[in-house]
């Protein structure tokens, strides 16, 4: 500092303070004035923890202090004297030494060095590249024959956290917070936090907010170079729609041009109000054919005396445009979809060209190969457009055959589905042609040849057409036949392969992560692949700035071997400083430290920041994640890592509605016989043992409480009400038990009442303890402790009481249980391909205090194949369930509701739901059994374009068969037995009955639709029952009569029924 | 300078007399000591002025402009080669380096067209009248602060950006025969006409004529790219003795 710029600064203090005449201010000057002479006594005065205060202090605001007392730098003609000075030693101001430790050995200028002016400008560049610099300046002190140089600068500051308060609105805050343009992690100027608010007051405008009060902090986060900027949002009054003016050509009022563009007065302006209105007129506009209407906003004018804003409009509503096609009948509807000027809502020649393209490829498909389409637009009048396309359609073809030939390398499969031109078939009538199509298949199958090594393949197209022979008569119906001569060539191979610029990491380990190999087929996707490969091992080590570029150079002696040679430029490694995680107010730290992909010292791997920011998403325990680097672009080697979490709302409500239609619903409010006599019913009220077609709707709530004791516990009481169903179960889990990743704990207790039966409504009463065990991906393991009480409604008992006493008792069932499933579908909610396998055994015994000694296994699986490129798809599914009793013969009997049932939606389709199997012989209603076999074959066809739905309608093929069999040992024998054994003992409706037999194998077969959405296909199907289960129903003598039955009707012979009809959500398998 | 500002400086605290005392006699011996011995000692070698992107220039890169100004055919007038219009070309070519670097591909320029463009410069720099002699040349580099390898390194770099604006423009520059007849018509003939010079037929400086408009539509488009660039760029000027803060404008 000279004389001249210490004067400056004492007087610009005596203008400043105007009150410096006292001698204790002039003391103050004397101190500035010693400080400010003596710079190398100052910093080195600053200790470690004054530089992080003075660091600290510099808040954006403080940037412009530096700024405004820039020293004067020295010319090169008074620098040539410093040039060559021994540098005596090298300090660093601004910035904590720690921050750059890496970097000081490896500054271009150390001390010892002489000066010069490439070392003092390299130095320079170095620390700025480090971004940890905001500006930097090079001090020289001469000190005898040397040169203290001391490197000050001003730091930078990094975004730390951006916080929206005061907002009522959560969704307008997110906007409003988005609209700053302040990402986490970067630098940040007072500059930028300037126009991040002018940006979010401009957001506040937009959707109405025209006097806000918007007050900003910007927080220095203690000595960490971090900034949070907070802003306090008071939003004020929203202004409403005041008037609305249009100017230009209309062709409308203007109250039908504000209710067109939905501009009514005194509603709330959002920022979708201009963009509704604009987009509402040009759609109307488009539908009075004025394709070429223009409408712009044109203004708006806020009225803070009214709190109201006015808009104006320019409108150009241009001529009426109308289409005609001439020389082929296409509907108007096609038209509008294939011509691009209705869609754009404009006219022009590239539009135009574009609609005679599709038109031409409409009429292709259509079998018409040869169409010709041209345009022409006319004026018949000032206000009028005419675009007429005319068209000559040609011979109607049909592709015989599409061939391919002289392929050796890849089967026609692999080649067939790269193929645009298609034969016809059942689906496609005249099949698919025209010349673009055949090139660009050309151009697939060479290009599929070339990546693949065959540089010198050739694909020769050879068309026949039947209609152009000039043998051929000229029909009415030309038939066209395509084969595609390939001539592959000789295939290129590698030879050697070669890394160049590794310094840091191994060759052996890098050519590890490649396929590419001497020998192998020469193979572009290989390479590309392998260029992933070697990026992404890079990068998990931290070489964020690694460069790979491939280069292929032909053997001189065998141009067929193929030479690979990577240059890598592999740039410093980047490390993780720290990761410092922020929004934890609830939530246990550890909580979080257990799911970091990311510790401090391992490389600044981004896939290890994105899995962490995707695992703690999983937790459902934060509305938001964001991570973010700090200082992203700058050299610095260790960089902090941001980890801001939102914290989702703990206690949750979900409530929902559903129902169920199909065939076959069990029937409620059906008295028991005993019920109906008592209550006095008449005897003309039905209840049919194949319940009624009919719906059964379901309401639901779920009450959650997240977050529970600040972990990753949730405690839920799920609700449900319906028809069929009614329950009330608290659950409370436990995921990563005990920090454990691949198991889970739960324990759920409750009251289900369900009558998903036409027999009888059963309840149960149950608590169960489950470990869940994901040992990988594709397999789970449930190990389970379950204690239930379960009884039968007597009122709602179909069955005589006192035919099956024991079986509808009230019983306590408990043991443990095992279920394993295998699961690699690729699409659970509508599988293509994969495997499903699902076994589960239930072990009941009277150790454990339950009632019935038995065990039970019920297995399913199922598997599902693609057929062939037309996405077809045949899945298949077997269950079988056995029980089996063992032990004190008192406790032998299954109670009803743990009996096996089959049937309906999700079964066996040929029956309603669980009514497969044994009936009770004397009423008919089905009772379960100790065996179940269902097996399932479907095939899926996939949507087929279709009017108004699109291609959104699949349909299915199935068939089922199995049955429901009253002892394990009976399904075998019985499922090669396709009618009821001794069928004519179920026809004895007077003699001795019990001798009726059910079991047999009952087949179905049906067919289903499958309309495609987001949760997966919505289903119908209808089915055909070729043998359905024939029983009598009978007296009951405990109440009735002999000769009436218990619905008060003469005995008959029942039957299950053939058609049956199920609506449901997803496949049913 | 964060220690002038330090608030601790100002807090008001009682003094006792002796301190009084104590303290202007340090006031009185140290500054006039201090003052001379900064004024010969301590100084300001370099800095960060300006900021493309991420990249730093340096108050040592503008003054290499400035001084690089002297080895032009037709030297500036010393009034316009300010600080600010130099930071404004190293801005410049730093945007266009950038997007050098992005492609990739382009030739190296020659050695020896680097030698033959120095020589030719040698030869046309208006004030060095003893740059023929080796040791005039040689004065004339040292005055202004050059090696013979820092000046081929600065040409180098001025012909590779020439070749990739011409690579990168000139291919789309156009210029219809319309154009060129009018330009003859409307500018050139009048312009002969009114000076009373011989007027050369239209096909004699048809191709001229071309090339001019050529250039004209490159620098045109070169300008509005350069625009667009610094927009993108976000450029930052942090010295105001070289342009108005923050905008870089």
């Amino acid at each position: 500092m000279n004389l001249a710029s210490l004067m400056s600064i004492f007087l610009r203090k005596i203008h400043i303070q105007r009150a410096l005449s006292t001698l204790r201010q002039m003391t103050w000057i004397a101190f500035v004035a010693l400080a400010s002479c003596i710079p190398v006594l100052a910093f080195s005065a600053t200790s470690p923890q004054a530089e992080r205060q003075k660091t600290s202090t510099h808040a954006p605001g403080a940037f412009s202090v530096a700024q405004a007392t820039s020293p004067a730098v020295l010319r090169y003609r008074d620098l040539k004297s410093w040039y060559g000075l021994r540098v005596d030693s090298i300090r660093f101001d601004g910035v904590l030494a720690g921050d750059i430790a890496d970097l000081q050995g490896k500054l271009a200028l150390q001390p010892g060095d002489k000066l010069s002016s490439q070392n003092l400008k390299e130095s320079l560049h170095q620390l700025y590249a480090t971004g940890l610099y905001r500006d930097i300046l090079a001090r020289g002190v001469e000190a005898g024959s040397g040169v203290q140089v001391t490197f000050q600068g001003v730091p930078q500051m990094f975004l730390r956290r951006l916080l929206v308060r005061g907002m009522k609105q959560d969704l307008l805050a997110a906007q409003i917070q988005r609209a700053t343009r302040l990402d986490l992690g970067e630098p940040f100027t007072k500059e930028e936090l300037d126009q991040a608010t002018a940006n979010l007051k401009a957001a506040l405008e937009r959707n109405g907010f025209y006097q806000p009060v918007v007050k900003v902090e910007s927080v220095p986060v203690g000595a960490q170079h971090l900034v949070d900027v907070i802003y306090t949002v008071n939003a004020g009054k929203q202004a409403t729609i005041g008037t609305v003016t249009v100017t230009g050509s209309p062709g409308m009022t203007v109250p039908r041009f504000r209710k067109i563009a939905k501009m009514k007065e005194r509603s709330n302006v959002t920022s979708n109000t201009v963009p509704r209105a604009l987009s509402r007129l040009r759609k109307s506009y488009q539908k009075q054919d004025r394709l070429e209407a223009t409408v712009r906003a044109d203004g708006q004018t806020f009225q803070p005396a009214y709190t109201q804003v006015d808009y104006g409009f320019n409108v150009n509503r241009g001529p009426a445009v109308r289409v005609v096609v001439d020389g082929a009948k296409i509907s108007t509807r096609d038209v509008k979809r294939l011509v691009p000027v209705f869609e754009e809502g404009a006219v022009d020649p590239d539009l135009l060209d574009e609609g005679g393209d599709n038109l031409r490829n409409h009429l292709q498909k259509q079998g018409y190969f040869d169409a010709h389409v041209t345009h022409t637009v006319e004026q018949p009048g000032p206000d009028e457009e005419l675009i007429t396309y005319r068209i000559e359609r040609g011979t109607l073809h049909k592709v015989a055959a599409v061939a391919i030939t002289g392929n050796r390398y890849f089967d026609k499969d692999l080649i067939k589905v790269r193929l645009s031109v298609e034969k016809a078939d059942t689906l496609n009538r005249h099949g698919i042609f025209s010349q673009s199509l055949l090139e660009s298949d050309v151009a697939a199958i060479t290009a599929l040849y070339r990546s693949n090594g065959f540089a010198n393949v050739s694909i020769i197209p050879v068309v026949i057409d039947s209609d152009k022979a000039p043998a051929g008569a000229r029909g009415k119906l030309a038939v066209v036949r395509v084969t595609y001569e390939i001539h592959e060539g000789v295939q290129q191979r590698i030879g050697n392969v070669q890394l160049i610029g590794t310094e840091q990491l191994s060759d052996t380990k890098l050519l590890a992560q490649m396929n590419t190999r001497r020998g192998e087929p020469y193979s572009l996707a290989t390479l590309a692949g392998d260029r992933l490969q070697l990026f992404d091992y890079y990068y998990r080590h931290g070489f964020s700035q690694a460069d790979l570029t491939f280069e292929r150079h032909p053997e001189k002696d065998d141009p067929n071997l193929i030479d690979i040679v990577v240059r890598i430029h592999e740039g410093n490694p980047f490390y993780v400083n720290r990761v410092l995680i922020d929004g934890l107010h609830y939530t246990k730290p550890q909580v979080v430290d257990k799911l970091l992909e990311i510790h401090p010292g391992d490389p600044l791997d981004r896939n290890a920041i994105s899995d962490t920011q995707r695992r703690l998403y999983n937790l459902a325990l934060f509305n938001e994640v964001n991570t973010a680097i700090v200082n992203p672009r700058g050299e610095q080697s260790r960089k902090d890592v941001l980890l801001n979490l939102t914290e989702a709302h703990r206690w949750t409500y979900d409530y929902g509605f559903g129902f169920e239609v199909q065939t076959g619903t069990p029937q409620r409010n059906c008295p028991s016989a005993a019920s109906r006599i008592q209550l006095g019913i008449p005897a003309s009220f039905q209840c049919n043992p194949d319940g009624k077609f009919g719906a059964s709707p379901r309401v639901s709530l779920d009450v959650s409480r997240i977050n529970l004791r600040g972990r990753n516990q949730t405690i839920t009481l799920q609700t449900a009400y319906g028809t069929l169903e009614q329950q009330a179960i608290m659950t409370f889990d436990d995921p990563k038990f005990y920090g454990h990743k691949t198991i889970d704990f739960s324990i759920a207790g409750g009251f289900v009442s369900n009558q998903d039966i036409t027999t009888y409504q059963a309840s149960s009463i149950s608590a169960s303890a489950r470990f869940t065990q994901r040992p990988n991906k594709a397999n789970t393991l449930i190990y389970s402790m379950t204690y239930r009480y379960v009884y039968v409604n007597p009122d709602s008992l179909q069955v005589s009481a006192e035919l099956i006493p024991l079986l509808s008792q009230p019983t306590r069932v408990s043991g443990p249980g095992i279920t394993w499933v295998h699961d690699t579908r690729n699409n659970p909610l509508n599988a293509t391909s994969g495997w499903y396998l699902s076994a589960q055994e239930f072990f009941a015994w009277e150790g454990l205090a339950s009632q019935a000694n038995f065990n039970r296994l019920d297995a399913q699986e199922s598997n599902y194949y693609r057929l062939n490129k037309h996405d077809w798809i045949l899945a298949r599914s077997t269950r079988i369930g056995v029980e089996n009793t063992y032990g004190n013969p008192s406790y032998n009997l299954i109670p009803l509701p743990e009996r096996l049932y089959a049937g309906g939606a999700t079964s066996h389709r040929g029956f309603s739901v669980n009514a497969a199997g044994p009936r009770d012989l004397q009423t008919g209603f089905p009772v379960g059994g100790s065996g179940a076999f269902v097996n399932s074959t479907e095939l899926r066809i996939p949507p087929v374009p279709l009017p108004f739905i699109g291609t959104n309608l699949g349909f299915a093929i199935f068939e089922d068969f199995g049955n429901v069999y009253q002892n394990a040992s009976d399904m075998f024998p019985a499922l090669f037995r396709f009618h009821q054994p001794n069928i004519k003992t179920c026809y004895n409706l007077v003699g001795p009955q019990g001798t009726c037999n059910f079991n047999y194998d009952s087949q179905a077969a049906g067919l289903g639709l499958r309309y495609k959405t987001p949760v997966g296909p919505i289903r119908v199907d209808f089915s055909y029952n070729m043998n359905p289960t024939v029983y009598p129903v009978v007296s009951d003598p405990a109440y009735l009569p002999a000769v009436l039955n218990y619905n008060g009707q003469p005995p008959f012979v029942g039957n299950s029924g053939h058609f049956n009809f199920f609506f449901s959500i997803g496949q049913s398998f | 300078m964060a220690y002038c500002n330090n608030p601790r400086a100002s807090q008001s605290q009682p003094i006792s007399a002796p301190q009084w005392t104590a303290l202007l006699l340090a006031l009185i011996i140290t500054v006039p000591f201090c003052v001379c011995a900064n004024a010969q000692h301590a100084a300001v070698l370099d800095r960060v002025v300006a900021v493309v992107g991420d990249q730093a220039i340096l108050a040592s890169d503008v003054d290499e402009e400035l001084r690089f100004a002297a080895f032009q055919p037709t030297a500036e007038p010393a009034a316009d080669n300010t600080p600010q219009r130099a930071l404004d070309r190293v801005i410049d070519r730093t945007l266009i380096n950038e997007q050098r670097a992005l492609q990739p591909g382009i030739a190296e320029v020659p050695q020896k067209e680097i030698e033959q463009s120095v020589a030719n410069l040698r030869e046309s720099i208006g004030t060095c009248h003893n740059c023929k002699t080796d040791a005039g040349w040689q004065a004339f580099l040292t005055a202004h602060g050059f090696t013979q390898s820092e000046l081929e390194a600065r040409v180098r770099e001025r012909l590779a950006i020439l070749k990739f604006i011409d690579l990168r423009f000139g291919v789309a520059a156009r210029v219809p025969n319309a154009d060129v007849q009018k330009y003859y018509d409307q500018v050139l003939k009048p312009q002969l006409e009114r000076n009373n010079a011989g007027v050369p037929e239209f096909s004699a400086v048809a191709p001229r004529i071309r090339e001019i408009l050529r250039q004209q539509q490159v620098s045109a488009m070169l300008d509005q790219w350069l625009t667009s660039l610094r927009t993108e760029q976000h450029v930052r000027v942090l010295d105001s003795a070289y342009g108005d803060l923050e905008s870089g404008q």
